[in-house]
């Protein structure tokens, strides 16, 4: 026995004996676990990572966005209605020479009698001095600290929150005179929130069914499936639309917000639920499946240990790709004026505003939520496929 | 059940639905496991062999008790001598046999959960049946890699650092950390290079003398059948034609079915390719889910007689001392060996 | 040898992949010569690049792979009006999409795959298909094409074949698909097949009727088949010629008694005596394993890629210096160092004179 075991350590050496040629780098790959190597992959998709790029700042922008935005969200003056943008200038030149001292030039209003409109005319005389960092209009970051910091900000606010008294529109200004800019932010911040939480929902939703059907298979899985089948016949719209007339008229805007949230992962859970289903009737015949059966893993574990760590990245990629669908669902719902309502600010309800011809034509700044949105769901479209291209990266 | 047996199946049948039709109604059955008897006795090593689709992964699964047979017994002798049928249990009851009866994999590829490292895949039997936890764990683990001939500092790693031969390597200590009585090899070297493959038999050899291990070879390779079992079994749609040693089944196999396998394997040596007469079955191995009447291999076989083969199913019957063949002539006939080659290199 | 035996002279073919992590040199100088009307097997195990080299001679690799270097002279007689011309054309300068090689595709090198089902398409049916091969290359009429495509399928085996001619490839068995394909690949009547692992995914029974119809067509139609095997059995069943690879390279070469009887080089050697005898029962002796396992595309060894797992390696030689191409014998070479001994020539390539050869 001795020997065999001597010739048993002799045929295995070839792969035993250290290899010096591997470098550091790749004795890590060795040990890389699925996470970093998902992370190696998903490197090398480089669209994925300026997606992953623009999404990280977009919920920073979520995070921060009082900081962020120089008004809030409902302050407003009557005098700058539909106030075109005013350039930012970074340097001023003075006597001294160039000075770093950013400024936005002012306005000349003139009524225009004929159109009987204000007519606005950047003021190239005038300046407004603008200061990064400035104390302005007071809030709690976060919702736990207390803080009056703004990114960028006219030199002086208004006691009153809700008044904008010097006017520095870097991005133009609505019919009521709001900063649109500011507007964006606190928009983004809705808008993403709301994708983020419908997802969850409907990840909680898709999870459960998908997993079931999945799992059991037989009459429960084709129940379900026809469910899934059913929902995603009927036209979404006017579902949406009939769902959203029944939230009662009376409630708070918070509650309006959850209740639009509930309604689009209702009917958005279908997708997830397929997949989670899918992944765990491919995963259900694998051998290490099986495996850990016959090991004596209990269904419990073996469904934890062997089968949730195997989908989690597709699952991830998914949610990631269900996100713009959930985004994309509010703003339309929302631009139909059956989704969020003022004073909640959301990209769908910023869009409304340029429902009309004119404002579009008149101030064409008012499109800018819908830019927002197209970026942010570019981006996450390009983050989700990459994460799916990364989610297996075991390929042979 | 057989007094020198640890293992007997009888009359085990395993038989897969057929979906067809608007409403996916059971149309059919694949009778994937018609009817097999076969035993293993205590530290040998049978070999079960058949052409794709035969059954033999079926039975061995069915054995293992992934798959609930539809019929018949699964009689296991344990240590200390009680005898169990394993076909009825449940999954609670089966878990003391999952630990003497373990199963290795033809894929190492997708046998080891690519999401853990060599210490949990090795651990993992270890873990959940209680036996061993923490640093414990980790040596026995050690002792599991070394004695397979992988470097114990390994077991961090994960599968995807490890070639085919390697991964089956893991593969075999998973199996043996239970210290089981009865391994099930499903095709363990199919998927492995030639020079790869002798390592795995002989460390498969070297492992069954160590712990005194029986195994149930399942392959469709029978040179490699020939070199390791004692024993071999042949099946043919869904059932066993012929169990015999392996010197008889080779030197003079009973069965038509066994012959022609036999001479259909291209022999390492071009220097008798001209004098050995190969014999090429006709047509092709029937649908398990619509077998043809009497003996299954009636219709390719070269001595049917067109009379009792076709209506008649020859049960396996002991012809000669522990040579079973499942055919009405195997007396009559007289068939021809494997034609041994001159030493090679 | 005859100059007008030759068939195909592979010289020094290097075929590499350029991947994100690299370069993987899946053959790394191959030469080898075939012989008109002779079954040439090209054996080796996984990753020994033996269907690289196929598939460079055809020009049909997959991405990101290239022949970067090496010649692949192929000599084609073909009767024009009734007459015998005779060409030498270098493969590996033809476009990969160029008409030139699309022209010889098909037509003078045919190939079938391990797996039918990826050559065959599942939307048409196997009748249809011939058809389009015969009518690709040949100036004849539908109703020629099919009584053709119909004698084809007879030919190779299958039952019935007018019945045939329109089943779907999903309808066939493993052993009938690979029958259709073969007679796909027969459409042109090629002087040259290669057959990757065509009865890998078979059956020993099923194995064998291919392998037969396959010795059976070569004598009748007069081609020369190049076949790509890790079945040691298989190559002594079959091959005149033999080539061993191993990591790129040809190990040696040679008759196919010779290479089974008289293995030369250490790799040959090893690998012979680590499978089964079959018909030999050696009950208890063990196998003689190769050490180690073949190294992956990365990290290639230096010198002769088998010197790590070799036992006769010698060292500060075989770790060092890549072994040349060493003639030991007629249509017999070897690449070891073991055998570069003063005296034995070392082959060297000429590339056919340009005055022979009319290159397209």
């Amino acid at each position: 026995m001795l020997n065999d075991r001597k010739q048993v350590e002799r045929e295995a050496g070839g792969p035993a004996v250290p290899n010096n040629s591997r470098s550091t780098e790749e004795a890590r790959v060795l040990v890389a676990s699925q996470w970093l190597l998902m992370w190696r992959k998903f490197r090398k998709h480089r669209l994925a990572m300026v997606g992953g790029t623009i999404t990280i700042v977009v919920y920073l922008v979520v995070l921060f966005a009082e900081f962020l935005a120089p008004f809030p969200s409902n302050a407003f003056s009557s005098q700058h209605t539909y106030a075109p943008p005013q350039p930012l200038h970074l340097f001023d030149r003075t006597a001294e020479g160039l000075r770093f001292s950013p400024y936005v030039n002012g306005y000349s209003i003139t009524i225009n009698q004929a159109a009987l409109k204000r007519e606005f005319v950047v003021d190239k005389a005038s300046k407004v001095p603008v200061r990064l960092f400035v104390h302005g209009t007071p809030y709690k970051l976060l919702g736990l600290f207390d803080a009056d910091l703004h990114l960028i900000g006219p030199s002086v606010y208004d006691e009153d929150p809700t008044r904008i008294i010097i006017p520095m529109y870097l991005l133009g200004a609505d019919r009521l005179g709001r900063d649109v800019l500011s507007r964006t932010i606190y928009g983004t911040r809705i808008s993403m929130t709301l994708g983020l939480v419908g997802v969850a929902l409907s990840f909680v939703i898709g999870l459960t069914l998908g997993g079931v059907s999945g799992f059991y298979g037989g009459w429960v899985d084709n129940t379900i499936q026809r469910v899934i089948e059913l929902l995603r016949s009927i036209p979404t719209i006017p579902l949406w639309m009939g769902l959203a007339a029944a939230l009662p008229s009376d409630w708070t805007p918070l509650q309006v917000f959850l209740g639009i949230t509930i309604l689009l992962s209702l009917i958005g859970w279908t997708g997830l639920a397929r997949v989670v289903r899918g992944r765990f009737l491919a995963l259900r015949t694998e051998d290490f499946i099986l495996s850990a059966r016959l090991d004596g893993n209990s269904t419990a574990r073996t469904i934890r240990v062997h089968m949730i760590p195997a989908f989690a990245s597709h699952i991830i990629a998914s949610l990631t790709l269900a996100i713009p669908s959930m985004i994309l669902s509010e703003t339309a719902l929302s631009f139909l004026g059956l989704g969020l309502r003022p004073p909640i600010v959301s990209w769908g309800v910023l869009l409304k505003e340029a429902q009309n011809i004119r404002a579009v034509a008149t101030a064409p700044w008012l499109l800018l939520p819908g830019i927002a949105v197209i970026i942010t769901v570019l981006a996450l479209n390009f983050l989700g496929d990459g994460l799916r291209d990364a989610a297996d990266p075991y390929g042979r | 059940m057989r007094s020198d047996a640890m293992l007997e199946v009888q009359n085990l049948k395993m038989h897969f639905p057929v979906y067809g039709g608007f409403f996916r109604r059971v149309v059919g059955h694949v009778k994937a496991v018609d009817g097999v008897n076969l035993f293993i006795c205590p530290g040998e090593t049978l070999g079960l062999v058949g052409e794709s689709g035969c059954g033999k992964t079926t039975t061995g699964r069915c054995i293992i008790r992934a798959y609930k047979p539809l019929d018949g017994q699964i009689l296991y002798r344990r240590a200390d001598g009680s005898v169990v049928d394993l076909a009825p249990l449940d999954d609670q009851s089966l878990r003391p046999y999952h630990r003497e009866i373990r199963l290795i994999f033809q894929d190492p590829y997708s046998s080891l959960n690519p999401r853990m490292p060599v210490v949990d895949l090795v651990g993992e039997p270890l873990k959940v049946n209680k036996i061993a936890t923490g640093k414990e764990l980790e040596d026995r683990v050690a002792e599991l890699l070394r004695r397979v001939g992988l470097r114990p500092e390994y077991m961090k790693r994960y599968p995807h650092a490890f070639s085919g031969g390697e991964r089956q390597r893991i593969g075999i200590a998973r199996a043996l950390s239970l210290n089981p009585r009865l391994v099930i090899c499903d095709e363990a070297v199919s998927a492995l290079d030639v020079s790869v493959r002798a390592q795995i038999l002989n460390l498969l050899e070297d492992l069954q003398a160590e712990f005194n291990l029986t195994y149930l070879f399942i392959a469709h390779d029978l040179s490699v059948v020939e070199y390791i079992c004692d024993r071999v079994a042949v099946m043919y749609v869904g059932k066993l034609v012929e169990l015999a040693s392996t010197d008889e089944l080779f030197a003079q196999p009973q069965h038509p079915y066994t012959e022609a396998l036999l001479s259909a394997v291209p022999q390492p040596d071009p220097l008798i390719r001209d004098q050995k007469q190969r014999i090429v079955l006709g047509g092709e191995v029937p649908d398990p889910a619509n077998p043809p009447s009497g003996c299954y291999f009636h219709p390719r076989c070269r001595y049917s007689d067109g009379a009792r083969c076709m209506n008649e199913t020859p049960a396996l019957r002991e012809t000669t001392p522990l040579h079973f063949v499942a055919c009405h002539y195997a007396e009559k006939l007289s068939l021809r060996g494997v034609i041994a080659p001159r030493i090679l290199a | 040898m005859n100059k007008s035996d030759l068939l195909l002279d592979v010289i020094d073919l290097k075929t590499q992949f350029f991947t994100d992590d690299g370069i993987v040199r899946a053959v790394d100088g191959v030469s080898f010569q075939m012989k008109r009307g002779e079954t040439l097997c090209i054996v080796g195990e996984s990753g020994c690049g033996k269907t690289i080299t196929a598939r460079s001679i055809l020009q049909i690799l997959d991405y990101p792979g290239r022949v970067v270097d090496g010649q692949i002279f192929f000599h084609r007689v073909r009767l024009v009006d009734g007459k015998e011309v005779r060409q030498i054309i270098d493969l590996a300068t033809l476009k990969t999409r160029g008409p030139e090689i699309r022209d010889i595709r098909g037509k003078d090198i045919a190939m079938i795959f391990q797996e039918p089902m990826t050559s065959l398409s599942p939307i048409h049916t196997i009748g249809n298909q011939i058809m389009e091969a015969i009518r690709l290359h040949l100036p004849v009429s539908k109703s020629e094409a099919r009584e053709r495509a119909i004698e084809l399928l007879r030919r190779v085996g299958i039952p019935k074949p007018a019945e045939r001619m329109d089943a779907y490839t999903f309808q066939l068995s493993g052993g009938m698909r690979q029958r259709a394909m073969i007679a796909m690949a027969l459409s042109c009547g090629p002087s040259l097949l290669i057959a990757d692992e065509p009865t890998t995914a078979l059956d020993v029974t099923t194995q064998a009727q291919i392998l037969d119809l396959l010795r059976e067509l070569k004598d009748d139609l007069g081609m020369s088949i190049m076949l790509i095997t890790h079945d040691l059995g298989v190559v002594a069943e079959m091959a005149d010629d033999v080539v061993v690879m191993y990591l790129g390279v040809v190990a040696e070469q040679g008759n196919v008694v010779d290479v089974f009887h008289d293995p030369r080089h250490p790799y040959t050697q090893a690998l012979l005596r680590s499978i089964p005898k079959y018909g030999l029962r050696t009950a208890g002796k063990r196998l003689d394993s190769i050490r180690g396992m073949v190294p992956d595309p990365y990290s290639r060894p230096t010198g002769c890629p088998y010197h790590p797992r070799c036992d006769r390696m010698i060292p500060d030689k075989c770790d060092r210096i890549t072994p040349p191409t060493i003639q030991i014998g007629e249509d017999r070479v070897v690449s070891c160092l073991l055998y570069d001994v003063p005296g034995l020539p070392t082959r060297s390539y000429n590339a056919p004179q340009p005055a022979l050869c009319e290159v397209r």
